[in-house]
């Protein structure tokens, strides 16, 4: 019986792993190039060409990577901890912040939402002086006022309270 | 050309002008002192507020930045045995020694003084020999252009970083992304029926994205412990004397030299140039036994060198608009943001304002000397600021800076999906710097590429019987080949010393 660790180290290396993501989106590109890339006549070199090069460029490096991934398994201890399972979903979760801020951005407006989004960024780090708080949201209002005076952006405003 | 030179003294001599170089340079030097900072990720930042400048002004707090990034890595090198930037990392060799053995205000003054020759006599021979390139190149049809954008593609071999097949996808992944938009022909590609990509993504939005924010990603697990630095013990320590410096003479002169060789030579710059530097001035000294141990030369040879890169990495920036290295790619941005077209017309449409922008950067290299010798002690107490403080700044300033290109939320999204790229990127190995020479040098290969072919009725003879282009492809071949070889010969000693 295969061991199923034995699989796992040579499919969950960096090697393997780049060959897999590369070749699965370069062959999705590649299968629907008509439907993304419309050309009206065939010609030598068309609109389609460059991409469909790169194309079979990152699909033939990612199908040589996944090779070199499975052959140097050998050599490589990769083990899946909850450690690294807990650092993928905080990485998730970061990312996750980001995006509700984007979400929060036209409603509450830059100020307050840049301000909760520093916020977490400092909890991430456990800054517990108020102070670095302060200092952080001081120079957020620098930063809009700056983009406002300077560089006349104005940087969206709240559409509750329209202002802020 | 001194006509053109007169013109741009006009452009550069202004109060405005004078203050922006010295803030920019005060936090190109903090930001380059900071571990895990880079003179990059500060040109990044600053982009978007360089959008309300004239180009002048904006190129040259860019250049300020880039200048003071690498003569700040040395401090943090010469201080804590960590570089703020890689230019710097050859600097810890002796620079810490020294530092150990009570003479860190010597190594500084000695890392300010050599990196400030080296930086002068870069931008000088940035402002002659460029023209002369330039001149030479305005016989340039498509052919050659698509073989020197080819040639500037070929030093993804050298940047991958030990992979090269991880390099060659992430550069076609650049180009890709380049190729987001509207094309020449007028075919939408990539654009999956949304409108807001027609015009493609903004280079700005793509370099934020990926070297800006993707940072804070990166670093969210990032370790907080700081080396804390006593700048009252360092003030008390003896200055460098003349005669030491006059001692190291030879050493700067040669670090100059060859820095200047080697930053002009594409794929290469200053963290190379450093370690070159190094070794030949360890080769040739009299005191080789205190290489290593705090010897004073050791800290001239890295950071001339280092310096010395920064002028000519531009040379064949501004004269073919091929970028040497990252750093030169995003500067190629910044000066495409300004309206401003890297190649050999820029000095024949725009020569008071390009002239401006490398007298400018001479007189950066000048500034250097003035801010490193009054401001050292408050650079020293910056660059322990802790990251916790500063991830939440790089991150406000990141996404006004996406907004600020067109006033739209939806380049923030775009700039955050390119940041979630890079961290998938940046944890499976995959260098990044490749990616952003596809976004550059894509659009060039493919329009010269699509010219070409029309001028010779679809035949691909124009590239091999026209000698320049012919020349470059063969030197693309031989710069893509030559790290490759390299490398293959290492890994065959390798083994054979283990078997």
């Amino acid at each position: 019986m295969i061991n199923r660790q034995a699989i796992l180290n040579r499919i969950l290396n960096k090697e393997s792993l780049s060959g897999i993501i590369g070749s699965t989106l370069s062959l999705y590109l590649l299968i629907n190039l008509d439907k993304i890339i419309e050309i009206g006549s065939i010609t030598t070199f068309s609109s389609q060409s460059l991409p469909k090069v790169l194309l079979w460029i990152i699909l033939s490096c990612s199908l040589i990577l996944i090779l070199q991934g499975i052959i140097n398994s050998k050599h490589i201890e990769t083990t899946i901890d909850r450690a690294v399972v807990k650092k993928g979903l905080g990485y998730i979760l970061y990312c996750g912040v980001f995006y509700l801020y984007l979400i929060l951005l036209p409603i509450i407006g830059f100020m307050i939402s840049t301000c909760m989004l520093t916020s977490a960024i400092l909890i991430n780090y456990k800054q517990k002086k108020w102070l670095n708080y302060m200092i952080i949201f001081s120079i957020i209002i620098i930063i809009n006022f700056l983009f406002k005076f300077f560089l006349y952006v104005y940087l969206p405003s709240s559409t509750l309270w329209g202002g802020m | 050309m001194f006509e053109i030179i007169g013109q741009s003294f006009i452009q550069l001599a202004t109060l405005e002008n004078f203050l922006l170089m010295n803030f920019s340079l005060f936090f190109g030097i903090i930001v380059g002192a900071i571990p895990g900072l880079t003179g990059m990720l500060a040109i990044t930042l600053f982009l978007p507020l360089t959008f309300g400048l004239t180009p002048v002004s904006g190129l040259l707090v860019l250049l300020g930045l880039y200048v003071g990034g690498v003569y700040g890595g040395s401090i943090t090198a010469i201080l804590i045995n960590t570089p703020g930037a890689p230019a710097g990392a050859a600097t810890i060799l002796d620079g810490y020694p020294a530092a150990q053995n009570g003479k860190a205000k010597k190594a500084l003054d000695m890392a300010l003084y050599a990196s400030c020759i080296g930086g002068v006599v870069s931008a000088i021979m940035l402002l002659f020999l460029s023209p002369q390139i330039a001149k030479l190149s305005l016989k340039f049809g498509p052919s050659e252009y698509f073989a020197i954008s080819f040639f500037g593609m070929s030093i993804i071999s050298s940047i991958s970083g030990g992979n090269l097949l991880k390099g060659i996808i992430s550069g076609s992944l650049g180009i890709l992304i380049s190729c987001i938009g509207v094309d020449a022909a007028g075919v939408s590609r990539f654009t999956f029926d949304n409108y807001r990509l027609l015009s493609g993504i903004p280079l700005v939005v793509t370099l934020i994205g990926l070297f800006a924010l993707a940072e804070v990603l990166i670093n969210k697990n990032r370790k907080l412990d700081i080396k804390k630095i006593d700048s009252n013990k360092i003030k008390q320590e003896e200055k460098l004397l003349m005669s030491e410096l006059l001692e190291s003479k030879n050493v700067i002169i040669r670090g100059t030299l060859i820095g200047n060789i080697i930053g002009a030579i594409p794929g290469t710059g200053g963290a190379i140039a450093s370690y070159i530097s190094y070794s030949q001035a360890k080769r040739f000294s009299k005191r080789r036994d205190e290489y290593g141990k705090g010897c004073l030369e050791g800290v001239a040879a890295t950071e001339s060198a280092n310096n010395a890169a920064t002028g000519t990495a531009l040379i064949p920036l501004l004269t073919l608009g091929i970028p040497g290295d990252a750093a030169a790619a995003i500067m190629m941005g910044a000066l495409m943001v300004h309206g401003m077209t890297p190649g050999p017309r820029l000095f024949t449409e725009q020569g008071p304002q390009i002239y401006a922008i490398i007298i400018g950067f001479t007189i950066i290299n000048i500034l250097m000397l003035f801010q490193g010798k009054i401001l050292i002690k408050l650079f020293t107490k910056l660059s322990t600021i802790s990251y916790a403080m500063l991830a939440p700044v790089i991150a406000a300033l990141c996404l006004a800076g996406s907004f600020a290109v067109n006033n739209t939320i939806f380049y923030l999204y775009l700039a955050l999906v390119i940041a979630i790229i890079a961290l998938v990127m940046h944890n499976l190995d995959i260098p990044r710097s490749p990616m952003l020479l596809g976004l550059v040098l894509g659009p060039l290969i493919e329009n010269n590429f699509r010219r070409s072919m029309a001028i010779s009725d679809n035949t691909f003879s124009i590239f091999y019987e026209r000698p320049i282009s012919l020349v470059f492809l063969i030197l693309a071949g031989i710069s893509f080949l030559t790290p490759v070889i390299k490398q293959s010969i290492h890994l065959l000693k390798k083994r054979f010393v283990n078997e």
